[in-house]
């Protein structure tokens, strides 16, 4: 379908018209929303000293809606699934082919255990502060792939990499098949155990997500050789 | 109350010009950048949600919802760069139209 200029700029303003009155609807109820004080901040605060954390936003992660997270992390791996069938290069043995570069090899070694050392920092201080797994495997997924590109870590080399990739998901199934077992409602964590249930789901889902990360850039990134026209 | 409706509006300006260049643009990665400035948009609502009043602690659900977000955020964008690749590896077209007249398939 060939579209002339004219029939572009007739669609252009009456989609701009169109945004125009749904911005205008949406910023009524801003208004109306400003004047409402209830949140959930009470209610949190008051079940926080049976989540098993001290921190608000990692209690109703994964805790109160720890469902969510859970599902959070299965579309990271349908993510990260797809990206590997789809890529032009498909499978783990295929990804992006690292550089040789003698000095910045030797930089990356410098500087990948201090990476690691701040996500594992981030990650042990998520339960009582800003920080948490999503954000500690942010991090080391940056250093690992830092360390593939410099030839110091082939990623595709490394044995066992779906179950890594996995161990998010695997984590969260544990848990809920735990619960189910144990009679209570699915996810639903005895105050007593949840603080050890809340920091294993975490090194799982950190440990996943930062492979998953990694893998996502890589397998997504173009040839080296630059075969492709 | 004046902060959340400056941080609320822009959010919701964001949505708003995200929105237009989402359905005007064929391009498919503008499309993909402008969906992703309307997921900012809503990030930026739902986190001013979080304090409508600074005297109050802020509200750990909303946060949690855009942490979530995020997350997903970077998954669709990562798999939609894949299938645009795709599409342009197949059929050398980087849009929904058909391919040009002039252009081999």
């Amino acid at each position: 379908m060939r579209r002339t200029a004219g029939w572009r700029l007739a669609w252009g303003a009456v989609a701009a018209l169109a945004c125009l009155i749904l911005g205008l609807a949406l910023l009524r109820e801003l208004v109306g929303l400003a004047e409402q004080r209830a949140g959930l901040t009470s209610t949190v605060a008051a079940a926080l000293g049976e989540s098993g954390v001290s921190h608000p936003p990692t209690a109703v992660l994964l805790n109160f809606r720890s469902y969510d997270t859970w599902l959070e992390v299965v579309v990271l791996l349908a993510a990260v699934l797809g990206v590997l069938s789809l890529a032009e290069r498909r499978g783990l043995s295929h990804l992006a082919a690292p550089q040789e570069v003698p000095l910045l090899r030797r930089l990356v070694d410098l500087v990948l255990p201090l990476v690691i050392l701040g996500g594992v920092f981030l990650l042990a201080q998520g339960t009582g502060a800003p920080g948490g797994a999503f954000q500690a495997g942010a991090i080391v997924a940056a250093g690992l792939l830092l360390a593939h590109l410099a030839g110091s870590l082939r990623l595709d080399r490394f044995p066992g990499v779906m179950v890594v990739l996995v161990a998010g998901v695997v984590a969260f199934l544990v848990a809920a098949l735990a619960t189910l077992a144990a009679g209570r409602f699915l996810l639903d964590f005895p105050t007593r155990a949840s603080y050890a249930v809340i920091v294993g789901i975490e090194i799982g889902i950190a440990v996943s997500t930062a492979l998953t990360l990694a893998v996502l850039v890589l397998a997504s990134a173009p040839d080296a050789d630059g075969d492709r026209q | 109350v004046t902060l959340f409706l400056v941080y609320g509006g822009g959010g919701i300006a964001l949505f708003v010009v995200g929105l237009h260049r989402l359905i005007t643009v064929a391009h498919l990665i503008r499309k993909l950048i402008a969906a992703n400035v309307m997921a900012g948009g809503v990030f930026l609502l739902l986190v001013a949600t979080a304090v409508r009043d600074a005297e109050d602690a802020p509200d750990p659900v909303p946060h949690a919802m855009v942490l979530t977000g995020i997350v997903v955020a970077v998954g669709i964008t990562a798999l939609a760069t894949t299938l645009i690749r795709r599409l342009h590896a197949q059929t050398g077209s980087t849009t929904f139209d058909q391919p040009e007249d002039e252009q081999s398939p």
